[in-house]
Order: C-alpha cells, then sequence, then structure tokens
C-alpha cells in the first residue's frame, strides 16, 4: 500500500510542518548517555594506547584459558598514528564460535579480511573489547569514487562528515548515497589524529 | 522558483531533523546473514539476582529486582509472541562456571541478571562498558539458548523515570534495552539511522519501548512464526524492514506537512521511502553495517 500526497499551499500546512520540525528537533536533541560511556574524539586519541590504520588480514575464533570464546583479529599493512611501531597487531573480541554454536554481544565490532580500518586501541587482551569505547574507536576507510580518494566512515559504515566541537560527526540520510561529497577523507582523518596528538583539547 | 527552492530546502532540514519518529527501522542479531535469532518456545526466564541496593531507589522501588519485573512486564505488554518469566527464586548458577553449549555463559535456557566486575572470563567490562548482554544462539536455526545479562557493578546505579539524572543511571531503562537484547533484538541506529527507540545504543530520556521497537520485536515473534522475509532494496545495499501499518501511518502524517511546505509530490511506499536526494530508507539487517 503507498500513500500519495499531492501538493496545497496554505498557511496552516506551514505552521503545522513548523510545529512538526521543532517537536522533532527537541526529540532529536535530547540528553544523552549509553550502556556504553559516550567518547568524544579527544577521549578516543587521549585513551587509546595505540591508534593504527591499516587492513584485516585475518579473523578466526579462539578461546582463552577460561574456555571463553574469543575472536581474534589480526590487522596488517599497519600505519601506526600512535604507541610503537609494528607490522600487524591481533586484538581479542569477546564472543565468537564455538562449535554448533555462536556467542554474541551485540555492541561488539565485527570485521572481516579486507577490510581497512582505523582503530583506537585500549586493553587488548584485558577487556572484553580492545577498542576505546567498542564500537566508537573502530572506523572503516573506503575509497569513494566521486572523490577519488578514501573517506572514513563509522563502525556502522555511515561516512563521517568531520569532527565538530569534539565530536565525530556522521553524515546523516545517505541512503542513496547523498552526502558523500561532505565525507570526511583518510587524509584528514589522519591529520586530525596528529592535530590532537600534539594539542591535546583536554 | 526561489520559493519552491527555500520550500524544498525546509524539507530536506525537516526531514532529517524529523526522521527518528518515522518508519521501521529495527534491527535484529541475526544468524545467517538474514535471520533473526529468536527464542522458538516463544519464551524466556530472566533469574534477577541484582539484590538490594540499601535505599529507596528514586522511582519508589526498593530492589533492583523490582526494575527487572517492571521492564519485563514493558515487553510482555507489548511483544505478543514473547513473554518473559522472571524469577528471583532459586539458586543463582553462575553463568561463567556452570556448563552449558556454549563457554561462559552458562546452562541452556537459563538468563540470569547480575552485577559483576567483568564477563565470565572474557575480560573486565574496562572504564566504558555499563552492562553487557551475552547471547548464546545455535548456527543452524538461531535458537537461543540463552543470553545472561551482566550489570557493571561499578557504575552509580539508581532507578527513575524521564530525563537522565547526572552521575545516576538509571537501572529500569537499561534493563529494558537489555532485555530487548536477550529477545535478539539489535541496535537500529547500528547503521546511521536516527529512530526514537529504546533499543537505540545512546540510551536517552526515553525510558519505554517506542514504535520502532515494539515493531521489531513483533516482526521477531509474530506468534511463533517465523519473521517476515527481508527483502532487499535497490538503494545502499541495504535489507528494508517490512512495512508496519502503524510505522506507514507515522511515515504519512510525518510527510504531510513535508508535503505541504515543499510543494513537491511523496510516495510513502510500504518498503522504502524515497524522497529525492537525500533518498531516505529505513534499513534492517547487519548487512547495512
Amino acid at each position: 500500500m503507498a500513500y500519495r500526497i499531492c501538493r496545497t499551499h496554505t498557511a496552516s500546512g506551514r505552521l503545522a510542518a513548523v510545529s512538526a520540525f521543532l517537536l522533532a528537533w527537541a526529540l532529536v536533541h535530547s540528553a544523552n548517555a549509553m550502556v556504553v560511556v559516550e567518547r568524544d574524539f579527544p577521549d578516543l586519541v587521549e585513551r587509546a594506547e595505540t591508534i593504527v590504520a591499516g587492513t584485516v588480514a585475518e579473523v578466526r575464533n579462539a578461546q582463552k584459558d577460561s574456555g571463553a570464546p574469543i575472536t581474534l583479529v589480526t590487522v596488517s599493512d599497519l600505519s601506526v598514528l600512535k604507541g610503537g611501531a609494528r607490522e600487524s597487531i591481533t586484538l581479542e573480541f569477546y564472543g565468537g564460535v564455538s562449535g554448533e554454536y555462536a556467542v554474541r554481544v551485540p555492541d561488539m565490532p565485527t570485521f572481516a579480511p579486507g577490510e581497512r580500518v582505523v582503530l583506537f586501541i585500549a586493553g587488548n587482551g584485558e577487556n572484553v573489547c580492545p577498542l576505546v569505547g567498542v564500537w566508537q574507536g573502530s572506523f572503516r576507510v573506503r575509497f569513494d569514487e566521486a572523490l577519488g580518494t578514501d573517506v572514513v566512515t563509522t563502525n556502522g559504515g555511515t561516512p563521517i562528515a568531520g569532527i565538530v566541537g569534539n565530536k565525530v560527526r556522521r553524515v546523516e540520510n545517505v541512503g542513496d548515497g547523498g552526502g558523500a561529497a561532505a565525507a570526511l577523507t583518510l587524509d584528514e582523518f589522519r591529520q586530525r589524529i596528529a592535530d590532537e596528538l600534539a594539542s591535546p583539547s583536554h | 522558483m526561489l520559493r519552491a527552492l527555500v520550500g524544498r530546502l525546509a524539507v530536506l532540514v525537516i526531514l532529517a531533523a524529523a526522521s527518528p519518529n518515522a518508519g521501521a527501522a529495527f534491527t535484529c542479531e541475526v544468524y545467517d546473514g538474514e535471520n533473526c535469532i529468536r527464542w522458538l518456545e516463544g519464551q524466556a526466564t530472566v533469574k534477577s539476582f541484582l539484590g538490594n541496593p540499601g535505599q529507596v531507589l528514586i522511582n519508589g522501588t526498593i530492589t533492583w529486582d523490582q526494575n527487572t519485573f517492571l521492564a519485563a512486564g514493558d515487553w510482555n505488554t507489548i511483544s505478543g509472541g514473547l513473554r518473559y518469566n522472571v524469577t528471583t527464586e532459586g539458586e543463582l548458577r553462575d553463568p561463567c562456571t556452570t556448563p552449558g553449549p556454549c563457554p561462559g555463559t552458562g546452562a541452556a535456557g537459563e538468563n540470569p541478571v547480575i552485577f559483576r566486575s567483568s564477563v565470565c572470563g572474557g575480560g573486565s567490562f574496562g572504564p566504558d562498558v555499563i552492562a553487557q548482554t551475552v547471547s548464546c544462539f545455535r548456527r543452524d536455526n538461531g535458537a537461543i539458548v540463552n543470553a545472561p545479562v551482566f550489570f557493571n557493578q561499578n557504575v552509580g546505579w539508581n532507578a527513575y523515570d524521564g530525563n537522565l539524572i547526572s552521575g545516576a543511571t538509571d537501572i529500569r531503562r537499561v534493563l529494558l534495552h537489555e532485555l530487548g537484547h536477550v529477545a535478539g533484538l539489535g541496535h537500529p541506529d547500528d547503521a546511521g539511522q536516527n529512530m526514537l527507540a529504546i533499543m537505540n545504543r545512546r540510551i536517552s530520556s526515553l525510558d519505554r519501548p517506542q514504535q520502532d521497537d515494539i515493531d521489531g520485536m513483533r516482526s521477531i515473534y509474530t506468534g511463533g512464526q517465523p519473521p517476515p522475509p527481508v527483502t532487499t532494496s535497490g538503494g545502499g545495499g541495504c535489507n528494508v524492514a517490512p512495512a508496519q501499518s502503524s510505522g506507514a501511518l507515522g511515515l504519512a502524517l510525518l510527510a504531510l506537512p513535508l508535503a505541504l511546505l515543499g510543494g513537491r509530490r511523496w510516495l510513502l511506499g510500504d518498503r522504502c521511502l524515497r524522497s529525492g536526494r537525500p533518498g531516505w530508507v529505513p534499513l534492517r539487517g547487519r548487512d547495512c553495517r
């Protein structure tokens, strides 16, 4: 079933539209907290023990000594933006496959070989998730054909518009690719990280 | 010309701001890349062993477990096909040490809700995680085996309705959120969607299930039947949620002022809302990641 709403012009219509806008705006901008603590961009940079850009080389299931299922994600072809130089790093995420069964944590980022990422790493092997702010410390990189360069997206794949007021701002409503032109490039993102390391905001 | 341009710009602004309240965008945890994990029997037993805070909480409850009953009751009222049976009776069998199909989640069918400082040998919460549900399910059919819920004992918890209070995390709405995960629901804002939902990973002043949460729960648990098949839209390579009648009505109500202001025709389909550029597509599924 489809609804078609046809064109009219009335003052009351505009009033209704403005009212709807104000109501929606108020709802969108209600106070936020998180089941995972919210981390802004300076938090991510400051709290990360290591920041890397690289390519996921391997994803495999394993178990800790306790028997807990884990997923080991090896990232190689590294460009280390914070921390000691290395060629690859293997990260330990809680959850994985155990025979006929799987253990999954809803918030936990998942990766596939070949994906390009920028990761803010802390507590690897100690915490259930080795990323600062769980998904907040995971960014994806993809080539944008329109821009002809690599752009950075959130862990969920939404392009990032930029770092505004210390917050990582997503490009909203990009269902059909609109807004890609506003996406933050990988080079710009790396520069923002370098700037934050050189002159911390907090 | 100018009038039309201004009108359409305004429409885009409104669309961006108002999209949280329209369209079905719920997500679920999937086991085969497409279909949701679920409790095949249509019920789940939750063993609440959160205990006593030693004070009257802001919402008047005197135990943490009372809030588990309240949160489960919210879902039971609206979900239809899934019923939570909450108990505080019996022995707490530690999910970390009790043998079960999945190591570190405990016995099949047991879903303890407990305070902890770590998640079953998988590591500590770290400084960022305040609560965590761990789901164990069969890989071949998505049948949930158990889903213990761990609350970080180092968080300053309380219980209250309404706006968030600095320094006091409302356990009731976090319970509501985590019990949504126990049912198999995911985060609708995972893929950049902007919905009003208790299942958003950003907990807000919302303290009860929203229409999108209800639609999601009913999609998974439609009277014990398998969830409706996921269809693929042409936009963004994303799966699109089947429309709910209430969602379509919401879309129509939203689009009315937009149409009046923008002066263009809006087509609100029951699979995917397209409104020119930027397109606006309700999303569903991990394929959207």
